[in-house]
């Protein structure tokens, strides 16, 4: 122990500060509340920690209740933005999916083996690729209808009151609330319509008079070429397609649809008309306002050639014969397919040697 | 409905105080048991009476938010000796931080008022105080336990959260200086 260490260890007795009672208290107070206010400061953070980990504990959970937890994808499509008319998707399964409409609402739950698809609301076009496993074929679900495909091309429509499909290629099964099953080719329509009871539930009983006029106000404004208020007219009155059943009835809905700007709304009545009078005399140049409403308004040109190929097919020697031809070597070149639009065009110069078109045609097909 | 009676009477058993009640006793009982321990450290490692004020208060605070754990442990001395260090370290490295920005060079070691201190204790108090004044926080903290507390080597490195080896090297270290300090003085 050294000299210095000696001195520290007498002074260190008298190292200490003389406390008076109140400063004790004092201090012990301040202590006091000084603690308590670390105490309600700490169960706050608690809290606050607290709520933050049970959220973000809630939203993982709720990621994985999702399909997620079967490795399945969700993809839930929202509203284009305005400019945007068209959206294509991908779909899990390589299979693409066509949003026609600016409302279409779509969620897909796909995983590598199979892919199910709801359509809540609007119209899309699907272009299925073939399935794999026919035990696990491509499903699409919009309100009572589903639909059940093996590969092939069609269009999807959910209505209030029903749904339509348009099948352009292959072979669909539409179920309709389970029971009612139609198989539907290439060229069917097919629709699944709400229940009556379900239908007739939302709107307030009208009297039959009112009804009937305001079924029939539509019609007449579109004979009068009003198509623009035939339209209002028509979607005011909610009236199901399917209601319309006379072959009148169906060309003037779709004479007030695609005139009214909305060709799409179009394509059902058409396609009903030739699946139900094909055999009438105005059937040739329905199938032609068919291919063009295809070609021109939805730029579909597949669809637009079967259905000029249609028309050419109901009358091969009417009036509309060479224009069919004609259209159908368009819609070839349009996609890209110039074997077929030469084949086309060899049929068009065959058949209309001095045909009008043809200068025009040769130079769609020239390299 | 039944109004709300008036007033709230409840019944506690004979022998057992209500459970706040007895929380802040215990409280109270730790403070009368530890704070000459807590003060008499403060004030040999800080010297400021205001300072000592200041980390005795923040050392019961923290003892009083931590009371029921403090409770458990086996020795509540050793935690809050520890605490104690902790808190004085923290005041001495904010002290020299401001005496680096605003140059406060107000001398703070060690005011004895001990008539039994002669005058050439006072002086050795005094040169003692200057020297710690101007040493790291760390190297005063080692020394003030090791030489005016009276701890052991393994009591330091304890209380200053070190190694048994580091504690050594700073109270040499320290001792050092204040022997040529006080050879020159």
């Amino acid at each position: 122990m050294d000299d210095v260490e000696r001195k520290l260890d007498q002074l260190r007795p008298r190292l200490e500060e003389e406390w008076t009672p109140e400063r004790r208290v004092s201090v012990r107070d301040r202590a006091i509340r000084s603690g308590k206010r670390a105490e309600r400061l700490h169960s706050v953070l608690r809290a606050g920690g607290t709520a933050t980990a049970l959220g973000l504990v809630a939203i993982v959970a709720w990621q994985w209740s999702l399909p997620i937890a079967h490795k399945q994808v969700t993809e839930q499509l929202r509203k284009p933005p305005p400019g945007i008319p068209r959206q294509d998707i991908e779909l899990p399964d390589g299979s693409r999916a066509q949003l026609l409409t600016p409302a279409t609402a779509l969620s897909v739950l796909g995983s590598g083996q199979s892919t199910k698809v709801s359509l809540t609301a609007g119209a899309a076009r699907f272009r299925v690729v073939p399935v794999k496993d026919p035990t696990r074929p491509f499903q699409i679900t919009a309100g009572d209808a589903t639909i059940e495909v093996l590969g092939t091309v069609f269009t999807v429509e959910h209505r209030q009151a029903e749904v339509l499909v348009m099948v352009e290629e292959g072979h669909v099964r539409l179920r309709c609330r389970r029971d009612n099953v139609t198989d539907l080719r290439a060229g069917d329509t097919g629709v699944c319509a709400a229940p009556l009871e379900a239908q007739e539930a939302p709107h307030v009983p009208a009297p039959p008079s009112r009804a009937q006029a305001t079924h029939k106000d539509w019609r007449d404004l579109a004979r009068a070429r009003k198509y623009e208020l035939a339209y209002q007219s028509l979607r005011q009155d909610a009236q199901p397609l399917p209601s319309i059943s006379d072959a009148e009835g169906l060309l003037l809905a779709a004479d007030t649809a695609r005139l009214s700007g909305h060709p799409r709304e179009a394509l059902s009545p058409l396609l009903r008309y030739l699946n139900r009078f094909s055999k009438d005399a105005r059937a040739p140049s329905v199938a032609m306002i068919l291919g063009r409403v295809y070609f021109d308004a939805l730029n579909n040109p597949a669809a637009a050639a079967k259905a000029f190929a249609r028309a050419e097919l109901l009358d091969p020697s009417g009036p509309l014969a060479e224009d069919a031809v004609a259209r159908q070597v368009e819609s070839f070149a349009a996609l890209k397919r110039i074997d077929l639009a030469r084949q086309a065009l060899a049929r068009y110069e065959a058949q209309f040697p001095g045909g009008r078109y043809r200068t025009m045609l040769r130079a769609l097909v020239a390299p | 409905m039944n109004p709300r009676p008036h007033g709230h009477v409840r019944l506690v058993r004979e022998g057992e105080a209500p459970v706040r009640r007895r929380e802040a006793d215990d409280f109270d009982a730790l403070f009368e048991q530890h704070w000459r321990y807590v003060a008499r450290i403060a004030h040999r490692m800080l010297g400021r009476t205001d300072e000592v004020d200041d980390a005795v208060q923040d050392v019961f605070a923290i003892l009083y938010r931590r009371r029921k754990e403090v409770a458990e442990l086996e020795s509540v001395k050793q935690w809050i000796g520890a605490v104690t260090v902790k808190r004085c370290y923290q005041l001495l490295r904010r002290r020299s931080r401001r005496r680096w920005t605003s140059g406060d060079d107000e001398a703070s070691f060690l005011q004895v008022r001990d008539p039994r201190v002669d005058p050439e204790q006072q002086a050795m108090i005094a040169r003692v105080g200057q020297v710690l004044d101007k040493m790291a926080p760390r190297q005063r903290v080692a020394w003030t336990l090791r030489y005016l507390e009276g701890e052991t080597l393994e009591e330091v490195a304890r209380l200053a959260n070190t190694s048994l080896a580091t504690a050594k090297r700073r109270i040499a270290a320290a001792h050092l200086t204040i022997q040529e300090a006080l050879c020159d003085g």
